[in-house]
């Protein structure tokens, strides 16, 4: 089984540049490591050779998991571009996976202060408490040797896809969008098709999705207090305010 | 004899229960009332027991100030879980600010040519590692010198 990293960058040189910091990273910690960058041939400035591998993508504000699904891996670590790794752990990220298919950090309730939104009427569990996201699409370790990945993978843009270009939302009984369970602000975020097809898509109910051990090391937002991780931080995220990527 | 009555909004100054803060309104001729504060102690200085204190948890009920004293302590907690949660959220949101300012000026030293076609790769891994903007400049500097060849690439 051959494994690696995906980075993607589009849209914004400033993608680009952080894609080029991370993989710099990763093989700073990790010089083994096979990782594939995903990006717009507009970006390329001689700096895409740290990467092993070189693929464009469409400029679209999710090329993110176009790259994902196009994976030339068994088993692929997906990283944000603005993150950075930090430490040698990195190289064990891959004993996560276990028998799981897709690997995810968390959205625990004692990091919500560094979240926007969390919870949503659509997200309320079956015994009526507070419910919504818990999964981070920063983060995505994932078997994609398997068929059922490589669909979950392909809907995901797909959904994703629709969703932003307004073709796409949940209904509600007069056949109109649910903006009561499910918010309009939702309406440009993968966040929320990603949780469509975790919990509402009859085809990936038995997909075997979990949290990783010790989450927080492996995405630790820089604003995160320090005592959410048990062990070293392996990747930092930094996850730029929209305004100031908007200045690149 | 005035007429006079307590408000139910009577709580307990501690909790043995012996200091009891009420406020007490008294008629006056004319529709008017007088508004009082009281403060009662359940025993007098000699150790007597303090009748006021008697009528006053007589009239508003033992019940009526307990109810009060837990929501007096409920809303005084909220208030402080609110202005924590208020801090760290604050604390949270400089803590990102200062690694994202550092992170994209980072970023920005990349974009220099000599940097962006640099190769000495311990070079590189220092402008990465530094830890604040003087040695993210001392390192940026030090590449552009071995680049323009005015420094020894070692």
């Amino acid at each position: 089984m051959n494994k690696g990293f995906v980075v993607v960058a589009s849209t914004k040189k400033f993608f680009y540049l952080s894609a080029i910091n991370l993989i710099e990273t990763i093989k700073a910690y990790y010089p083994e490591a096979n990782v594939t960058l995903f990006t717009e041939e507009r970006f390329l400035d001689g700096q895409e050779r740290f990467a092993d591998h070189v693929e464009l993508v469409n400029q679209h504000k999710r090329a993110k998991i176009d790259g994902m699904a196009r994976t030339p891996y068994d088993l692929t670590c997906y990283i944000d571009a603005d993150c950075e790794v930090e430490h040698e752990d990195i190289i064990k990220i891959w004993d996560q996976i276990g028998d799981h298919d897709l690997m995810f950090t968390g959205l625990p309730e004692d990091r919500h202060y560094c979240y926007a939104e969390v919870y949503f009427p659509g997200g309320t569990k079956p015994d009526g408490s507070k419910g919504g996201f818990d999964l981070c699409g920063g983060i995505c370790l994932y078997n994609s040797s398997k068929q059922i990945v490589k669909d979950f993978m392909k809907d995901w843009y797909d959904l994703t896809v629709k969703q932003y270009d307004g073709l796409w939302w949940p209904k509600d009984k007069h056949g109109k969008d649910d903006l009561v369970n499910y918010p309009a602000s939702f309406k440009r975020w993968d966040q929320f098709s990603l949780w469509w097809l975790v919990n509402k898509e009859p085809k990936y109910k038995d997909l075997k999705v979990a949290i990783f051990e010790d989450d927080a090391r492996w995405n630790f937002y820089s604003g995160y207090k320090f005592e959410h991780n048990k062990d070293a931080i392996v990747i930092r995220h930094h996850s730029s305010s929209p305004s100031k990527k908007e200045s690149w | 004899m005035a007429n006079y009555r307590f408000l139910t909004d009577a709580f307990w100054e501690n909790s043995e229960k012996t200091k009891l803060k009420c406020i007490r309104i008294t008629d006056l001729p004319e529709g008017k009332e007088k508004k009082d504060i009281l403060s009662l102690d359940k025993f007098l200085p000699n150790g007597s027991p303090n009748k006021k204190f008697e009528e006053a948890v007589h009239k508003i009920t033992l019940a009526e100030i307990d109810k009060f004293t837990q929501e007096r302590i409920n809303k005084k907690k909220g208030g402080k879980d609110k202005s924590e949660n208020k801090k760290v959220i604050e604390n949270s949101r400089e803590k990102k600010r200062v690694y994202e300012d550092l992170f994209n000026q980072k970023l920005k030293a990349f974009e220099i040519d000599e940097i962006k076609n640099c190769e000495n790769k311990n070079l590189r891994a220092r402008l990465r590692r530094a830890k604040n903007e003087i040695e993210l400049s001392a390192v940026a500097a030090l590449i552009i010198g071995v680049e323009m060849g005015l420094l020894k690439n070692e």
